[in-house]
């Protein structure tokens, strides 16, 4: 494919425990190109947080990313300094959490600390800035935007607070966006909002999104590609259409028919037995070997390489 | 099918906002609105809705976790709201709750063993030996192990925790189960399991579950009938094939159209509602959908619609709104 905007290889995150350490993200590698959506998507543990955390390099102690690149538009952010890097967060990438109040600091206003935020990266008069803050407020559908400006995040519904922090991220014209479960906690209707303002700002600005998630739904609907990551690995990459049609990793298959589906009823779930293994007791070999049905004994001793199956990446020594 | 286990009349459950030095009441939320609604033995009804629509306050003042405001709530025919003391606890065996959290809702302190025998000591069922042997099979009709007696809830993963919850409710042979939101802190293959296991006991001991989601393809998967609540009142009723092949109410018709669908593609998002839900302290007035409704009329901010069957093909189904009324 054409050149991409952010390329990651081998990125390896290690948390040191009294356990031990234990690898959140274990050697994954993908690729967005310009103008895409690529949708991560996994159960609590997956590693599909910590992967966008440490693009971000805001992984803490006793978290360290131990190997790997990232490249963003021909820079590893993996090798840039702390004052690179706080260019970097908010200029050229930017961030949008499930929380918004992890993001916005309750005792400032959000014009100030959107203005903040441009000042920062711009090189502009206060003034200018404060237009550019309330344009950005418009931008993001909140009404009244002069009045927002000088509210405080508590005084907003969830659903402005996600929008505010939208406009926030947005307001230095990031090149690639991170949406870490934006809508999760919002309420469906707030949801299909939240989404389409996030495609149309997107087209408008050519924006390269990494989007994670939980919800298959909401994978299925925003993205161009999607990952599926299970124990800090990469299962199954291909088209939003081919992983939800044509999966052949035993674990995309397990996950996606152990969700209801809208309009497909059926009697019984199918269910993955057993639950996800605690980080440190990570089987060697494939992560998924203790609940697949398609194991075999090479399983247990060698990791399985993503390899090409058809239009889907897989790491599967005996996939579906 | 016409054994009602629960039958409730014009529920309402009002919570005082008291503000200032004398906490005087300045207002009112009305939580619940004016709820009537039958409940019949051995069915799942789901009460669906966003935030703030009344449906965890409704499931709560159903078994009187909230003492409700005022109305009727007949259970297993007996007038429940007025029943007290000895009465009112040994009626209480017959329903139960499972709720969302389920690490909130286990006492740490306590081993599985404690947490399960307490309802049979509350109640004064069972000796002391029975109770452990009823404990061990209870354990294993919710999928875990008879060893598991002795640990406490943090040995046990989120999915392990709720079958613990359920293994609770089931303890004292309920009839009825209020289900909040059970499977919405799980991933998504523990849910799986948590939703089989529910369907499974239902079959096995003939239980009434009334199943409180905002998830629209949990609610279809697991529910017969369906109540979507807007505002603290029930906007539209119907069987669950009716109510997703023939909503009525712009609300339902907004909720279903929001719904994600898996594996279709990419494709634009559009939004089916505008606005949010707005404060139940100061509902608007006529319909409560009306500033978001994308048919409205002229009287829907005037006059409140009730709640009646304009489906000649399926007399159950009813919605509370002026697009299906003859305008006077």
């Amino acid at each position: 494919m054409s050149n991409p905007v952010l390329s990651v290889r081998n990125l390896e995150t290690t948390f040191t425990t009294k356990l031990g350490p234990f690898r959140a993200v274990n050697g994954v590698s993908y690729d967005i190109n310009a103008g895409e959506t690529l949708g991560i998507v996994g159960e609590s543990g997956c590693g599909k947080s910590v992967t966008s955390f440490s693009l971000m390099r805001l992984i803490e102690k006793p978290g360290r990313i131990t190997n790997g690149e990232a490249i963003l538009n021909g820079r590893d952010l993996l090798k840039l300094s702390e004052s690179e890097m706080e260019q970097v967060r908010g200029g050229e990438m930017a961030m949008i959490f499930q929380e918004p109040m992890t993001a916005l600091n309750p005792v400032l206003t959000i014009g100030r600390q959107l203005d903040e935020q441009i000042l920062k990266h711009r090189h502009v008069s206060k003034k200018e800035a404060r237009d550019r803050s309330i344009e950005m407020l418009r931008l993001v559908g909140i009404p009244s935007p002069e009045k927002r400006y000088e509210a405080y995040a508590h005084q907003l519904s969830g659903g402005m607070r996600q929008r505010a922090m939208i406009a926030m991220a947005l307001s230095c014209d990031p090149k690639f966006l991170i949406a870490d479960e934006p809508t999760t906690a919002l309420d469906v209707t707030i949801q299909a909002q939240i989404l389409e303002l996030i495609q149309d700002i997107q087209e408008k600005f050519n924006m390269t999104v990494q989007f994670i998630t939980h919800d298959l739904g909401v994978i299925s609907e925003i993205s161009d590609r999607v990952m599926v990551m299970y124990g800090g690995q990469t299962c199954e990459t291909a088209t939003a259409k081919d992983i939800f049609n044509s999966p052949r990793h035993p674990y995309t298959v397990a996950l996606i028919n152990s969700r209801p589906k809208f309009g497909h009823r059926v009697d019984k779930l199918q269910t993955i037995e057993g639950s996800v293994p605690a980080p440190h007791e990570l089987p060697r070999g494939c992560p998924f070997q203790n609940r697949c049905p398609n194991a075999l004994e090479i399983c247990k001793t060698n990791r399985p390489p993503l390899e090409k199956m058809g239009a889907n990446l897989v790491a599967c020594f005996n996939p579906m | 099918m016409n054994d009602v286990i629960l039958d409730v009349k014009h529920l309402k459950k009002h919570f005082p906002v008291k503000q200032g030095l004398l906490m005087r009441e300045v207002a009112q939320v009305k939580a619940v609105d004016d709820i009537s609604l039958e409940i019949r033995r051995g069915e799942t009804i789901g009460l669906v809705g966003e935030s703030g629509c009344g449906k965890s306050t409704l499931g709560r003042a159903l078994i009187r976790l909230y003492e409700p405001s005022s109305g009727a709530v007949t259970f297993n025919g007996r007038d429940f709201l007025n029943l007290k003391g000895e009465d009112l606890r040994r009626e209480r065996r017959n329903m139960q709750m499972i709720f969302q959290d389920p690490y909130a809702s286990l006492d740490p302190r306590m081993t599985v063993g404690q947490i399960l025998s307490e309802p049979f000591e509350i109640h004064g069922i069972l000796k002391s030996r029975e109770r452990e042997a009823k404990v061990k099979s209870l354990l294993e009709t919710v999928g875990l192990k008879a060893s598991h007696i002795n640990r406490y809830p943090h040995e046990f993963s989120g999915g392990q925790k709720q079958r613990i919850c359920i293994a609770r409710a089931l303890a004292l042979e309920p009839s009825l189960i209020i289900c909040d939101e059970p499977v919405s802190a799980l991933d998504v293959s523990i849910q799986a399991q948590i939703l089989n296991l529910m369907k499974d006991l239902q079959k096995k001991f003939n239980l009434t579950y009334v199943f409180i989601s905002h998830d629209l393809s949990v609610i279809e998967h697991i529910c017969d009938r369906i109540a979507v609540m807007y505002l603290g009142k029930i906007v539209e009723i119907a069987t669950r094939e009716e109510l997703f092949k023939n909503p009525q109410h712009p609300y339902t018709q907004a909720l279903i159209q929001a719904i994600p669908r898996i594996g279709e593609g990419k494709r634009r998002i559009k939004k089916s509602l505008g606005g949010e839900v707005p404060s139940p302290l100061n509902p608007p007035s006529g319909c409560a959908f009306h500033p978001r409704c994308p048919h409205r009329m002229d009287i829907c901010d005037k006059r409140v619609p009730t709640l009646k069957n304009h489906n000649p093909a399926d007399p159950a189904h009813q919605a509370a709104c002026w697009l299906y009324e003859k305008q006077p």
